[in-house]
């Protein structure tokens, strides 16, 4: 690279470095957001909320919450299957509704919305519930008496969500019925949260009495599966499930990561994968990753495809391809870079019809611009094409050695194989370039979660 | 000046001391908030980022393990994924600030105040026309792009800085960063940016 051109990336280097960066300062707003911060019941999580305070000074407290997930699950596991027979037993029963916010918490509905049973599914739910006389009553009033219970001993925090689900029972109830008792569910729930100004998130699904089977059988709650079943329906769940027979991941770590993997699905069919195609999908990431450790990347990058102008078919082979080419995926992300980057449908954010001459005079296309260690050390070649010139720089700039015109300190020689994996953007002629402002997440972590600092 | 032992130690102590969550708060709270402000040019958006970012944060410190990043790093992070669930879905639902407000009594300051304060901040931001200007043609970058410009040039940050928050070999920042601006180069007539 000529010294003149030099010049002028640097001269956009510096334009960025040196622009003038507002300082916005918000005193008021941090002030209060620290208070409030500090006297949140945030600051205070792992203080164990004592359900026994509103009966007998017996009980839970300075238990720690991880301790009640494995008396849950133990209680789930050794109760799920009495505990389903005997409402599939009870004729009186039409439907069950259970309620998860830790405690999680069985309700047996019979004819005409009463509740005929209410069982505690955790050793919290049964606290929660003892001394209570719910039979009998209708489930509104029930739902009532036990939000207000949740909420009187702090449980409704924001960083909870109810879980609802609605099952009916054989053929005890019909489908108008359990429509209105679902309505019924969401709007008992709601005008409470709402009367308490609380803003926790409700999710409620009606899981098909199948579905609840098999969840039940897998000595798992139809809890876990709310968000799937509200995303894709119980059909689909059950074909979900399936995944852990057909892929023989590790049953146990199969259901450690359900969560995940339901996370996963939801997100492509948001993102607006068929439900079919994401099945596809995740059963192409677990067959490639048994240990599920790169499950959510391989996703994501299906999805960024996906986003990018990709059809699903494409975006599944690349996939494919990535996972072909490095069993290990330790290369996974910089292979999929790769394919992002040979995407004829990518639409960076450049309107190139309108574009000015570049300083290229290649045609992209024609060039294999070879990513390597050199290009890191380029400072981009000078941006603003005069008007009245076309830069016709020489096609050997992007072959060229290093040279010193990386003005950032920071900038240290690396010959990182990241890079000399990726292949350039702009190797598509820009007329076959379709425009779209699309967000590249390739870095994205689920919506709510916080980075693993094991990373850091 | 950073004292990485000192912030450190601070975390720690954090984990069991709200107090000392309290200082990581105002060590950082700037810093994110304006991050989130020149990622976005919006300042409630950034504000309610921000938020998020230490309800998050704080809810998850006990999990916060020390290796080769900074805590500040990390919170660059969360804030990062913050926004790329907004530019995602176009749309940022926080309730952490509603929530806070509302269950565990913000300080009482009037409406009026915070307007106040609100359009200072506004017209303050209004007046870096260039910066503007450049972070439009910026958020047309690829997600990839604008989070390794953000960070190096709105944020200040290290090559080796940015792969700790984005967790990324140092060459593929680099190399990120090299391609988002001849990205953003092409552009460059329409932004007048020299």
């Amino acid at each position: 690279m000529d010294k003149s051109n030099d010049k002028k990336n640097n001269r956009h280097h510096d334009v960025l470095a040196n622009i003038e960066l507002p300082e916005i300062e918000l005193p008021l707003r941090q002030r209060r957001l620290r208070e409030a911060l500090l006297q949140s019941g945030y600051a205070e999580k792992d203080k164990i909320i004592d359900l026994a305070k509103r009966k007998q000074n017996k009980g839970i407290s300075g238990t720690k919450p991880g301790i009640w997930v494995i008396a849950a699950s133990i209680v789930v596991l050794l109760f799920s299957y009495g505990f389903y027979y005997a409402f599939l037993t009870a004729p009186q029963v039409v439907a069950n509704v259970t309620l998860q916010v830790n405690p999680a918490i069985n309700l047996s509905i019979g004819e005409r919305n009463t509740v005929v049973d209410a069982i505690g599914l955790d050793e919290q739910g049964q606290q929660l519930l003892s001394g209570l006389n719910l039979k009998g009553q209708q489930v509104q009033d029930v739902l009532r008496i036990i939000t207000n219970a949740l909420h009187e001993v702090g449980i409704l925090s924001l960083e909870r969500r109810i879980l609802v689900a609605v099952s009916p029972v054989s053929d005890m109830i019909s489908e108008p019925d359990i429509t209105i008792l679902i309505g019924t569910v969401r709007n008992t729930i709601s005008k409470y949260l709402m009367e308490q100004g609380l803003l926790l998130d409700v999710k409620i699904a009606l899981l098909s009495e199948e579905l609840t089977d098999v969840v039940l059988a897998s000595g798992l709650m139809p809890l876990y599966y709310v968000d799937l079943v509200n995303a894709v329906g119980s059909e689909m769940a059950l074909q979900v499930l399936a995944l852990e027979k057909e892929s023989g991941i590790d049953s146990i770590l199969f259901k450690q990561e359900l969560d995940t993997i339901s996370a996963l699905f939801i997100d492509m069919t948001d993102a607006g994968i068929s439900a079919e195609n994401a099945l596809v999908a995740i059963k192409t990431a677990l067959n490639a990753d048994m240990q599920l450790t790169m499950l959510s990347t391989i996703i994501d990058a299906l999805i960024n495809l996906v986003e990018e102008g990709l059809s699903f078919e494409e975006a599944l082979m690349a996939i494919q391809q990535a996972i072909h080419t490095d069993p290990t995926l330790q290369d996974f992300d910089e292979l999929i870079e790769l394919s992002e980057d040979d995407n004829p449908y990518e639409t960076d954010e450049i309107d190139d019809a309108h574009e000015m001459p570049d300083d290229d005079d290649e045609t992209d296309s024609d060039v294999q611009e070879t990513d390597d260690t050199d290009d890191q050390h380029e400072l981009p070649d000078d941006d603003i094409p005069d008007s009245d010139v076309q830069e016709t720089d020489d096609i050997d700039d992007q072959h060229e050695t290093p040279d010193d015109d990386i003005p950032d300190s920071d900038v240290q020689e690396t010959d990182d194989i990241d890079d000399q994996h990726e292949l350039p953007d702009d190797d598509i002629p820009d007329s076959d370039v379709q425009e779209t402002d699309d967000i590249d997440d390739q870095h994205e972590l689920p919506d709510d979660d916080i980075p693993d600092s094991d990373g850091l | 000046m950073y004292d990485r032992q000192a912030e450190k130690e601070l975390v720690a102590q954090a984990k069991f001391d709200p107090e000392a969550f309290g200082k990581l708060y105002d060590q950082n709270y700037s810093a994110i908030l304006n991050y989130c402000i020149r990622r976005t040019g919006n300042i409630e958006l950034a504000q309610d980022i921000t938020a998020e970012t230490f309800v998050k944060a704080l809810k998850s410190i006990s999990r916060f393990e020390w290796r080769d990043v900074s805590f500040s790093s990390w919170l660059y992070r969360i804030a990062g994924n913050e926004l790329i669930s907004y530019f995602r879905k176009n749309s940022y639902k926080s309730v952490s600030l509603d929530y806070l407000s509302e269950s565990h009594g913000l300080e009482p300051v009037s409406p009026q105040e915070l307007e106040d304060e609100f359009i200072a901040a506004q017209e303050k931001l209004e007046r870096h026309k260039e910066f503007l200007a450049i972070r439009e043609q910026v958020g047309k970058l690829k997600q990839k792009y604008q989070d390794v410009i953000a960070l190096r040039y709105f944020s200040n940050k290290s090559i080796q800085e940015i792969a700790g928050i984005l967790n990324k070999p140092e060459g593929t920042i680099k190399s990120l960063l090299h391609r988002g601006i001849e990205k953003l180069k092409t552009h460059a007539n329409k932004v007048r940016i020299t």
